[in-house]
């Protein structure tokens, strides 16, 4: 295992893969179903997100991973928009000096944590992805 | 004429009709008898006739002058199937039709009528002229015009054939007219066109029991001399006289008397009748009682059937193309909304994070990125001299404070300075991945973000809600037209079901009007009956007015031919005796009886009986000519004779007496001959006394069957 700390570079993460755990990854591919989402990275962006609302450090256990996802395609193919993602993220850990393997990992917490809290605020939701839509506009003005 | 009728509840129906109104005085009776006797005896000759295809005969037209009393002779020559029996065959079926075959004696003589009726048949069609046939002909004529006493008479007899040259009782078709207009005489309604028109040439010319005493054939007349045709014998003489015409009618108002006494003696058939109607009447009552009840089960159905249709057609119809409209919408909308949806999708993944991560982290970063915006302005000046100047400054600035104050001042501006340089290098260190980025992009790009999400997202839900709508009232609206469609489909289900229902109940109805015209008729039928016996009973002392009058009627007739029978038989033996005496050289014979039976005795000079002995052919011709000349005598003096090879067995002597004896007979005589029966000096004989003669010859069709054509003239041989 390397030991070697990569500092964060957008170049990086732009091209580094993003998984979360096993598990959130079919959550992943279920809401995609249900919401009739075309890409796999929407649903996580939303999770993402979501998570990044709770203040507190996700910590989930992680035993196997799923499928991944570039960065540029997670965050965005747009350069400001995945500076924007980065500089959430990390604004949300108050860690100095990330590297690029922790805020990968990071980013696997928060995607999986934010499944779970999309689950749980969404499961009665109908209508696919305008109930979604409604139903976290109303909670998140 | 009445004794000639078929159907006899017909014909008694007529008599109740007559002698239900007439009253019979004998004495009147008598002289009407004798009147339709004399009306029998009439004259009349042969004016002409038309064949087309008959037999020989492709077309023939022969006119027989009828006013010179003085030619009284038509000589026809013709050899041996060049037609002259076709002739003969024409004048005999164009008079008397199947009467021929019935009662003329040309049918086999011990048949029933049916046999002879067939017979006839096939003798019409065999004559039907074979090369007419095959081109494709199927019709032949006879029409044969008669001088009557008091005019004309043409009787025209067609007879149809089918493609197998069969022919059909219906397929003959007879006209006869009247008069120098020639005007179609009407069949009486309610009697049969044959036998009226057998009646009317019975009573014009001769009945058809007549043909053998004057339309025959010179060879077989001799059969007429032997004594086992006395029936022949004695029908011809009794039709000469009209006494079977009213033998026949003894024996119908006999038929009828037995008939119309035994109903009136039985009163078992009263009894019945009335029980028969009180039967049919309540058979009647029944079949109304049902139609009333079957009547309202229909009018029930029709009324539900009404209600069903009025209902049905209060449904809303909506026409396929409003149907179809609405589903184009509700397809236009789903297909938007799919789009909406996924569009809505991208943009939701992109803006909503920026509503969902909150407020506070949102605030932080931004306020973290425009920190490491403004330390890159700092970096950008030299901070010592930055804060040299900042001292500077405020030295400069008034009121001015002391010197102590002043240095307490620039020395909390160092230490803030101091701090505020230590803070911008630790938030440069958290985004240093953005060293060399535009952070004011990003932080505008995330105020950009909010505000995007803002607009943007609550826009599409609002879209997605009004397509949503549509959708829904485009299924409302089709939920609505199922239902309809539905409701119209139970109904026509319903309606089915009433037709069906209705249909069988119109049967019933059908059904039972028949029933019930089957016993009003059979009922109508039975009471006339009894009211017409009651009439009856009513009617008279005696109970039986027309058994009474029917009876009077038939002694009378009965006593009539009593009387004129022996008369005329007695006058007929006479009347041969002589003729047989002018035509036979022989002189044996003197007297001759004629029996009432038919049967004929020849005495000689001395009162023998010589009937049984042997006579030759010749002699037996000259018999029968005596016979038929007397016979046709009685009928009047002038009815025409028709002989087809007169003279074939007679001879020298015999031939001469007998061309005699038509010269100066006063009858029309028509002889079909052959060129040696009548020629050289038998044609001398007669040629002064000739009215008309022509000669058959035959033309043959390139060895196919020809014809025979009619020329003017006698034989070359005469002309020679």
């Amino acid at each position: 295992m390397s030991t070697v700390r990569y500092p964060l570079q957008l170049g990086d993460i732009a091209r580094a893969d993003f998984r979360t755990s096993l598990l959130a990854d079919h959550e992943n591919s279920r809401f995609q179903r249900e919401w009739g989402l075309a890409f796999r990275y929407q649903p996580a962006r939303l999770a993402i997100s979501v998570s990044l609302s709770d203040p507190t450090t996700p910590s989930i256990p992680i035993e196997a991973y799923g499928k991944p996802i570039k960065g540029d395609t997670l965050f965005g193919q747009d350069e400001s928009d995945l500076a924007a993602w980065i500089a959430l993220i990390i604004e949300h850990s108050c860690e100095d000096n990330l590297s690029r393997r922790e805020f990968q990992d990071l980013v696997a917490q928060h995607w999986a944590r934010g499944l779970n809290m999309l689950e749980l605020q969404l499961s009665k939701v109908e209508n696919g992805i305008v109930g979604v839509v409604e139903n976290l506009l109303a909670t998140h003005p | 004429m009445l004794g000639s009728h078929k159907n006899r509840r017909r014909l008694f129906l007529r008599f109740d009709s007559i002698f239900a109104s007439a009253t019979i005085e004998p004495e009147e009776l008598r002289t009407q008898i004798a009147a339709v006797h004399d009306g029998l005896r009439r004259r009349c000759q042969f004016k002409r006739i038309r064949m087309t295809n008959w037999k020989a005969f492709d077309a023939a037209d022969l006119e027989f002058p009828t006013t010179a009393s003085d030619r009284p002779i038509v000589l026809i020559g013709g050899n041996n199937g060049n037609g002259k029996t076709s002739i003969l065959d024409a004048l005999i079926a164009g008079l008397y039709g199947a009467g021929s075959f019935i009662d003329g004696g040309r049918g086999s003589a011990q048949s029933s009528e049916v046999v002879r009726r067939a017979e006839y048949r096939s003798f019409i069609e065999r004559a039907l002229h074979k090369p007419a046939y095959d081109r494709g002909e199927r019709m032949s004529s006879v029409v044969v015009e008669l001088s009557i006493p008091n005019g004309e008479m043409e009787i025209e007899r067609r007879w149809y054939f089918d493609d197998d040259g069969q022919l059909y009782e219906d397929d003959e078709e007879v006209v006869i007219r009247l008069g120098e207009d020639r005007d179609i005489v009407a069949v009486p309604q309610d009697e049969d066109p044959i036998s009226f028109y057998e009646s009317l040439i019975a009573s014009i010319v001769a009945p058809a029991s007549m043909i053998p005493f004057f339309l025959f054939d010179g060879e077989r007349v001799v059969e007429l001399g032997r004594k086992d045709v006395r029936e022949q014998v004695r029908i011809g003489i009794e039709s000469a006289l009209g006494i079977s015409s009213l033998k026949r009618l003894a024996a119908d108002l006999s038929d009828y008397v037995k008939d119309r006494s035994r109903d009136l003696v039985d009163e078992d058939v009263d009894l019945e009748l009335r029980r028969d109607v009180t039967g049919l009447e309540s058979r009647q009552a029944e079949c109304l009682r049902n139609r009333d009840g079957i009547e309202a089960e229909a009018t029930a159905l029709k009324q539900r059937r009404d209600v069903i249709v009025h209902d049905m057609g209060a449904l809303t119809s909506h026409s396929f193309k409003d149907r179809h409209e609405t589903l184009e919408t509700k397809h236009n909308a789903s297909q938007q909304l799919t789009a909406l949806r996924n569009e809505m999708a991208a943009t939701a993944s992109r803006l909503l994070p920026y509503l969902l991560l909150g407020k506070p982290l949102m605030k932080r970063t931004v306020s973290a990125l425009e920190k490491v915006a403004s330390s890159r302005v700092l970096e950008s000046n030299p901070s010592e001299l930055a804060l040299d100047n900042l001292l500077k400054a405020l030295d400069k600035i008034e009121p001015k404070v002391d010197m102590a104050t002043g240095s307490m001042i620039k020395e909390r501006v160092r230490s803030a300075w101091t701090v505020s340089r230590h803070a911008s290098v630790a938030d440069q260190s958290r985004h240093k991945y953005l060293e060399r980025y535009d952070v004011e992009r990003v932080v505008q790009g995330l105020g950009q973000g909010v505000q995007d999400a803002k607009v943007q997202l609550p826009e599409f839900l609002r879209q997605a809600k009004e397509l949503g709508q549509i959708i829904r009232e485009s299924d409302e609206s089709l939920q609505f037209e199922e239902g309809i469609e539905a409701a119209r489909s139970r109904y026509s289900a319903v309606l089915r079901e009433i037709n069906g229902e209705l249909e069988a109940v119109e049967r019933k109805l059908r059904e039972n009007a028949q029933q019930l015209w089957h016993v009003e008729n059979e009922l109508a039928v039975k009471r006339t009956n009894l009211e017409r016996r009651s009439i009856q009973r009513r009617g008279t002392a005696a109970g039986l007015p027309v058994v009474d009058a029917a009876t009077t009627l038939r002694i009378e007739i009965l006593n009539a031919i009593d009387q004129i029978v022996p008369e005329y038989y007695a006058a007929l033996a006479e009347k041969v005796s002589s003729n047989y005496r002018q035509l036979a050289h022989k002189t044996v014979i003197q007297r001759i009886e004629i029996k009432e039976d038919g049967s004929v005795r020849i005495f000689d000079a001395i009162g023998n009986d010589i009937s049984q002995a042997e006579a030759s052919a010749g002699e037996n011709q000259i018999f029968a000519t005596s016979l038929i000349s007397a016979v046709g005598g009685l009928v009047g003096s002038q009815l025409p004779l028709v002989i087809d090879t007169p003279l074939g067995r007679l001879d020298t002597g015999h031939r001469e007496r007998v061309l005699d004896f038509f010269k100066n007979g006063g009858s029309q005589v028509i002889i079909l001959s052959q060129p040696e029966e009548v020629g050289g000096r038998y044609y001398d004989q007669i040629a002064d006394s000739i009215s008309a003669e022509y000669t058959l010859s035959y033309r043959s069709n390139d060895g196919l069957l020809g014809n025979t054509v009619l020329e003017d003239g006698y034989f070359k041989q005469r002309a020679a």
